[in-house]
């Protein structure tokens, strides 16, 4: 497995790590009814800057575990080299992304004019976003392992 | 309607042979770009730059053509 390819399992393991611990307090506070309240909308806010804290802190942390267990497997310590070919699969990955998420807010919109409760809406917004980004890492994977 | 199909071939594992047997590694190095890159080009999973098929050339110090080659033909 390549640097790359190592970069992109660990940026997709720390997404769905992140969005399982955000799912869970999301869910807690679901049950707790703390989103049928007036301030539902600031906590929603304010959980996205915590999911947001989350990310940093897991993908650091994943980055340098992955690097330190590849150094201690492999013995070299491999150079982040990139080029003309990774900078194309990751624009093909943002490109697929942008579209998932595109193609999801506006079905998210369509449900929002239709009476979908806004605070779901925005909740849903949120785990689109997530979800993109798996998608274009699994993309920018699939460039990797079957060529472009 | 005629479909046109085109397909870019290369010689780049003959000739890292003939070159001392030099290893997808020291021909990436040569040329500036990883070994995953050079993988995928000699298997034809990825087309490179003109840029960068000109430094594969210019590392085994032959032309272009003699590199790649570009099958076209119309079905």
């Amino acid at each position: 497995m390549s640097s790359q390819e190592r970069t992109i399992v660990v940026s997709l393991i720390s997404a769905l790590i992140c969005f399982a611990i955000y799912l869970y307090y999301m869910n807690d506070m679901y049950i707790a009814g703390d989103f049928s309240g007036a301030g539902a909308g600031a906590l929603l806010g304010q959980s996205v800057f915590y999911l947001i804290g989350l990310s940093i802190i897991v993908s650091i942390l994943a980055s340098i575990l992955v690097a330190i267990v590849n150094a201690a497997v492999t013995g070299e310590n491999e150079k982040d080299l990139s080029d003309e070919r990774d900078k194309v699969i990751s624009l093909r990955g943002l490109q697929v992304s942008f579209i998932f998420f595109a193609s999801c807010y506006i079905s998210n919109m369509f449900a929002l004019a239709w009476g979908q409760n806004t605070i779901f809406t925005i909740f849903l917004t949120i785990c689109f976003m997530f979800a993109s980004s798996v998608v274009g890492d699994l993309v920018k994977l699939y460039f990797y392992r079957r060529g472009l | 309607m005629a479909k046109a199909k085109h397909n870019v071939s290369n010689e780049i594992r003959r000739l890292r042979f003939n070159a001392d047997e030099m290893t997808q590694k020291q021909l990436a190095e040569k040329v500036g770009i990883t070994r995953q890159t050079i993988v995928a080009i000699e298997k034809a999973h990825y087309s490179p730059s003109l840029e960068v098929a000109f430094l594969i050339a210019r590392a085994f110090e032959v032309p272009l053509d003699k590199v790649f080659t570009f099958e076209f033909r119309e079905d």
